[in-house]
């Protein structure tokens, strides 16, 4: 066996800053989290990690790992669910979400999410951006301008769309949905963006581009991605987490995960001979 | 499409070719000390040699970190396997070029006049085709690549020569065999070094062309 | 293929039992056929019900049958039985003829030209014949100022030898006097209603002409009746502007329509005793010429038709006005002109239709709807002209004694597109309208086969059901599938899909005899209340969410029914009682107000209790649809717009209704589509009183409810019969019209709003 303490030629890519104040390691930080689906059947056990601000960490793992779970539980979209319960705390920027003080609807506009089936609305593409502010009240025609080609300009869509932007979204490709789908997500500008196997539905350009368009997101935002293809955990993150059966077995940097894993659960994953 | 870690490859290549030219430099220098008896510039030979040793540390590390995170395939992963090797051979002929330097440094000590046979004629050769492998290597010549493995033939002729005239010089003069003896290993190196070049260049044509050509009527050497 | 190589049959393994094709081949098949087979099964109910309705649109077939000498010189009257079988003639003497015709295609019968007894007494020379046709009178007047009346006995025999055979004898008439003795009579007129009998006479006296009128009585005693006795003679000349030419009696003897040489008509009314002048007109006031060439009266005697010399024809026709507050004649109908005055006139005894025409032009026209069924010049000069009583036959009479018998065909001559969808001004009515009412007490009864208050009745009843149902439906639709917990809405859809289940006769029987009761004596109560809870509701939604964060985690989300549900019961009963209050403080009755306040009728089964009671039938169709719609959207729909910050609430509106626009719209045409058809819920709670308005308390009768209600009482084939198959074809065009207009608006919302695969 190698040493596990490998020294890597290159270190990840120091994010753009765009204040002085120095990036969180512990933005988004799982403390001894426990999670139940009909308050009994535990899915998530004694989880703790901790996320660092504009850096893209992948969570990896096996079908019903819990990764997903999880991924929800930091905008609370699980709440919608009957009969769930959770034990221990999460928290953003130090604050927790389960605080009965914050409005579980104004957590949600501090995190965009992408999810695994791109879901534009049934909507003109202007309108599937603008959604997050119209919710808000916001309908002033300049601010809703500026945002939708800011949006698409980050999520490298504008090139493509700017000339049908009154037209449905449905008349895009699905990749273009997806990318509409992230510029839905950073539209209302948020902190965090969580994304549920972006990919999966997508070819390889497509994906390409996506992943692309994640290394270029993490200079602004800090992203959280669930994803089963590992190449694709290997490109974009910066960190790794691999979970197996509601567990965290191993986290660290992407590099240690699919170079030189400690776990040697981890080593199966990764190497495609789990199970 | 340009993919966002493009960039490392490129700088991995970029890293190979200043490992290339530090080479070359290295050669020449090793040669040119040999003929125009300069310890000093043989002594900065074997001192840089230790920077192209980083170097290759360094293309390996990258490039394997390039292997597991990027899953390269394609021209893409023949270019990390070629580089990988080009750097193993040009640290190779770092290496030889470094052993030329310490026995010219030792012949300049002994200071005996000595009879160089086609040592100049294979230097000039030698530098020649390792400079000719470098410029595929920089500029993607696949095609005057393949025509260099032939080169060989000539250089191992030179060095065939070389063996036969320095081995009589040993046997006609015992008091001067240390220094031809090492006049043979320099010539042996600079031998060592030509195939090296001609690996590269045959890695250049799997590189660019996909395709082996090592073994074949193509290179076929005419010792072998 | 000549390959000498032979291939191995297949292996067992790959082969496919050739029953499995037979039985595949055998579905694709019989699925083809069910699938065909419903298109046409609904073509063809369109056909059958096409074909009922067609001859309705079809004019009047008149057909020449046969030509019959009569062995007289002179003709003066004709007329003929009930079954046009045994027609007679009247000769200038008075004597009166008989022709045996029985059956149109059948050979003349045995008996020929024959007489039965001549009726005058000696010395009784008539100067005036008139055939009461209605009565199958005719009526004598003489040139000394006499009259009498011959009243004919018709009777079917079956004689022994076989077959059938009218029989004809002649009742007797004293000859009663008439105005002043001596002089002749110029016209006749005889009107007999039971209690009143009244004849009338126009008699030249020295000269000028003079207007009789004399009231006559008949004792009824234990002995049968008595004589027939003058009991008051009027003379109404004085009360005439010009001089009389016509007299006209309607047959409830209760008034005297006289026409003078200028064309001015008076309408004398006879009322405690006396003739009173009630109405002076000149139908043809706009023409040059005023004189009137003819004057009758259609059946029933309420409208008069006229024609001008010039041809032109009018008719008007009594209604009551409200400058007078009393029945008068006012222009009613106008026909296409004649060539000239009638020369010849017959009205039929079964509906409103009338023959008449000029030299050898007989024209059939039909009052009501202002129509000529046939029209015909015809081969020879005609002199006189009847419609066959049973309006199957016409006969006309020539100039040279020959009777021309006709066929006529015209079963459904009142119909038309007018009568169906157009504005007309029925009898005794001061406005053209649109009305519905197939029958009435009377033979002579003018129908109204107006479908529109039909029409306007179904839109009325399912714009109230659908007022009540919709917000119903749909906000209970939203509320469950996207605010109730999951394990609640699985109680609940089903609960409400058993109301769907409910019988519409139960729910019209409650409607009827529960509902309606309670919400009638309490219609201010009832609106107070669903205002209050309503309102309540608002209320809550505004003031919920300001609530301290501390109190709303009391009521886990999807739980907040268990606090809204007691208190919009609680603004329901207060509503209801604040009602109760200001009713009593400011209106007094709502039943009696209402009406003096909007000036439109308040009937306790009325389109609002209606909209309530078919509101429950369509409520569970269009909840359940739409729900499912709603639960059908995506959940990445749901969770993407949650995922941007939206609200439950916004998601609901601004995602998931539009998403599921298409269904919640085949919801709401589904419930459209029931309510329209509808039927037990309105025949028992509406009153089905046809009219064409839309005041919610008033009744409504709909195209459903209305076969519902008449089919049974149709005669097979009739008219009555086809406009009820016409109004289901209106029905079924309707529903049509909407299921189409539907899915093509349904199909676009649902390309605009197609989820993404």
């Amino acid at each position: 066996m190698p040493d596990p303490a490998i020294k890597t030629a290159v270190t990840p890519q120091a994010s753009v800053t765009t204040s002085d104040v120095p990036l969180r390691a512990d933005y988004i930080s799982v403390r001894n989290f426990n999670f139940f689906y009909n308050g009994v059947h535990q899915v998530l056990f004694d989880l703790n990690l901790d996320i660092p601000e504009r850096q893209v960490t992948a969570f990896i793992g096996p079908s019903g790992c819990g990764k997903s779970t999880l991924l929800r539980n930091i905008n609370r979209m699980n709440d919608l669910i009957d009969g769930i319960r959770h034990e221990g705390d999460i928290f953003i920027d130090g604050h927790s979400i389960f605080d009965p003080d914050i409005e579980v609807i104004s957590l949600r506009k501090r995190i965009g999410m992408v999810f695994q089936k791109s879901n534009p609305f049934p909507k003109s593409i202007y309108e599937n951006i603008v959604y997050s502010l119209r919710v808000a009240g916001r309908h002033r025609k300049s601010e809703l301008d500026e945002v939708v080609e800011r949006s698409l300009h980050a999520a490298a869509l504008w090139d493509e769309v700017k000339d049908r932007l009154h037209q449905s979204a449905f008349g895009l490709s699905g990749g273009q949905m997806q990318r509409l789908c992230i510029a839905r997500a950073i539209a209302n500008q948020p902190e965090i963006i969580l994304m549920d196997e972006p990919c999966s539905a997508l070819d390889p350009i497509a994906t390409g581009k996506i992943e692309d368009l994640i290394h270029e997101l993490k200079k602004q935002f800090t992203i959280v991605i669930v994803t089963h293809n590992m190449q694709q955990a290997a490109r974009v993150s910066d960190r790794t987490a691999f979970f197996y059966l509601g567990k965290l077995i191993e986290y660290n940097s992407t590099e240690a995960i699919f170079m030189n894993p400690i776990n040697s659960q981890t080593e199966a994953y990764v190497s495609g001979r789990f199970g | 499409m340009k993919r966002f870690y493009q960039g490392e490859l490129e700088n991995l290549r970029t890293q190979l070719l200043v490992m290339a030219e530090r080479t070359v430099t290295n050669i020449s220098d090793a040669l040119a000390a040999l003929h125009g008896g300069d310890i000093q510039l043989a002594e900065r030979v074997i001192k840089s040699d230790d920077v192209i040793d980083e170097l290759e540390v360094a293309i390996d590390a990258e490039a394997s970190r390039y292997i597991a995170l990027r899953s390269p395939v394609a021209s893409d992963v023949r270019l990390l396997i070629v580089i990988m090797k080009v750097s193993h051979d040009l640290e190779r002929m770092a290496d030889e070029s470094t052993s030329i330097s310490k026995r010219v440094i030792r012949l300049m000590e002994s200071r005996h006049m000595l009879e160089m046979g086609m040592l100049p004629e294979l230097s000039l050769q030698a530098v020649d085709l390792v400079r000719e492998v470098v410029e595929c290597l920089v500029g993607d010549d696949s095609g005057k690549a393949e025509s260099l493995p032939m080169r060989d033939k000539e250089i191992d002729q030179m060095h065939r020569r070389n063996f036969q005239f320095f081995t009589e010089k040993v046997q006609g003069s015992p008091e001067l065999a240390s220094d031809y003896i090492d006049l043979i290993f320099i010539s042996k190196a600079i031998e060592r070094i030509c195939d090296h070049a001609t690996n590269i260049a045959e890695e250049i044509v799997y590189l660019l062309r996909g395709m082996d050509i090592r073994h074949t009527e193509k290179t076929k050497r005419a010792n072998v | 293929m000549s390959s000498p190589y032979v291939r191995p049959p297949l292996p067992e393994r790959f082969q496919v039992a050739k029953r499995t094709l037979a039985f595949d081949r055998f579905m694709q098949t019989f699925i083809k056929l069910g699938g065909g087979g419903i298109i046409v099964a609904v073509l063809l109910i369109f056909v059958f019900i096409a074909l009922q309705v067609i001859p309705l649109f079809r004019g009047a077939r008149v057909d020449f049958v046969k030509s019959v000498p009569v062995a007289l010189d002179e003709v003066v009257l004709m007329g003929a039985d009930d079954w046009g079988e045994l027609p007679f003639f009247v000769d200038a003497s008075g004597s009166i003829f008989f022709k045996d015709l029985p059956g149109l295609s059948q050979p003349d019968g045995g008996r020929g030209i024959f007489q039965v007894g001549n009726p005058l007494p000696a010395g009784f020379v008539p100067s005036v014949m008139r055939f009461n046709e209605n009565q199958k009178q005719i009526l004598f007047g003489s040139d000394d100022g006499r009259f009498t009346i011959v009243p004919l006995q018709y009777r079917t025999v079956f004689p022994p030898e076989g077959g059938r055979r009218v029989e004809v004898s002649l009742e007797s008439f004293p000859v009663l006097p008439i105005g002043q003795p001596g002089y002749p009579v110029l016209d006749l007129a005889y009107g007999d209603s039971g209690t009143n009998k009244m004849a009338a006479a126009v008699q030249v006296v020295d000269g000028s002409p003079r207007l009789f009128v004399q009231t006559l009585f008949q004792r009824r005693t234990l002995l049968g009746l008595g004589p027939l006795t003058i009991e008051r003679s009027y003379d109404l000349t004085p009360l005439l502007s010009a001089k009389p030419v016509q007299v006209l009696i309607p047959f409830e003897a209760n008034a005297v329509v006289a026409l003078s040489e200028s064309g001015e008509v008076s309408y004398f009314f006879y009322q405690n005793g006396e003739f009173y002048l009630r109405q002076s007109f000149t139908p043809f006031a706009g023409l040059e010429d005023t004189a009137v060439a003819s004057m009758d009266y259609i059946l029933g005697d309420v409208s008069l038709m006229f024609t001008h010399a010039s041809g032109v024809m009018r008719v008007w026709s009594l209604y009551r006005s409200e400058a007078t507050d009393s029945r008068i004649f006012g222009e009613a109908k106008r026909f296409p002109d004649l060539p000239a005055g009638a020369d010849f006139y017959s009205a039929s005894l079964r509906n409103k239709g009338f023959l008449a025409g000029t030299g050898s032009l007989a024209s059939l026209r039909y009052m009501t709807t202002e129509v000529v069924r046939w029209e015909q010049q015809l081969p020879f000069t005609i002199v006189q002209a009847r419609i066959a009583p049973r309006y199957n036959a016409l006969f006309f009479l020539d100039d040279t004694s020959q009777l021309h018998i006709y066929d006529l065909r015209d079963p459904h001559p009142m119909a038309g597109w007018r009568t169906f969808f157009g504005r007309i001004r029925y009898e005794g009515q001061a406005h053209a309208s649109f009305e519905w009412q197939s029958t009435g007490g009377r033979d002579d009864f003018e129908r109204k086969l107006s479908l529109v208050p039909l029409i306007v009745g179904t839109l009325k009843g399912t714009l109230y059901a659908m007022l009540f149902a919709v917000p119903i439906a749909l906000l209970g639709a939203i509320y469950t599938s996207q605010f109730l917990r999951p394990a609640l809405r699985a109680y609940i859809k089903p609960a409400v899909e058993i109301m769907a289940s409910l019988p519409s006769v139960v729910l019209g029987f409650l409607a009827a005899l529960w509902l309606a009761p309670i919400v009638s004596n309490a219609v201010p109560a009832v609106l107070t209340a669903i205002f209050a809870i309503c309102l309540s509701a608002v209320i809550v939604g505004n003031v919920y969410p300001a609530l301290p964060r501390s109190v709303r985690r009391l009521l886990p989300s999807g739980y907040e029914f268990a606090v809204l549900v007691p208190l919009l019961l609680f603004a329901g009963w207060a509503g209801w009682q604040m009602g109760n209050l200001w009713e009593a403080m400011f209106i007094g009755d709502f039943r009696l107000w209402y009406p003096q306040a909007f000036g439109l009728s308040f009937e306790q089964r009325n389109a609002f209790v209606v909209g309530f009671a078919m509101g429950f039938a369509i409520i569970p169709i269009i909840f359940t649809l739409s729900d499912d719609a709603m639960t059908n959207v995506p959940d990445a729909f749901r969770s993407g717009s949650l995922a941007l910050g939206a609200s439950r609430w916004q998601t609901a509106i601004r995602i998931v209704i539009p998403t599921a626009s298409p269904g919640i719209f085949s919801a709401l045409m589904i419930g459209l589509g029931r309510a329209v058809g509808e039927t037990m819920i309105v025949v028992m709670a509406t009153g089905n009183s046809p009219v064409t308005e839309w005041n919610p308390f008033s009744g409504m009768r709909t195209l459903s409810a209305n076969i519902a209600v008449e089919l049974p009482e149709a005669p097979y084939l009739g008219t009555l019969y086809r406009t009820l198959f016409l109004s289901a074809m209106v029905l079924f065009l309707m529903t049509f019209l909407v299921n189409t207009l539907a899915e093509i608006l349904r199909q676009r919302l649902r390309e605009r709003y197609r989820a993404v695969e």
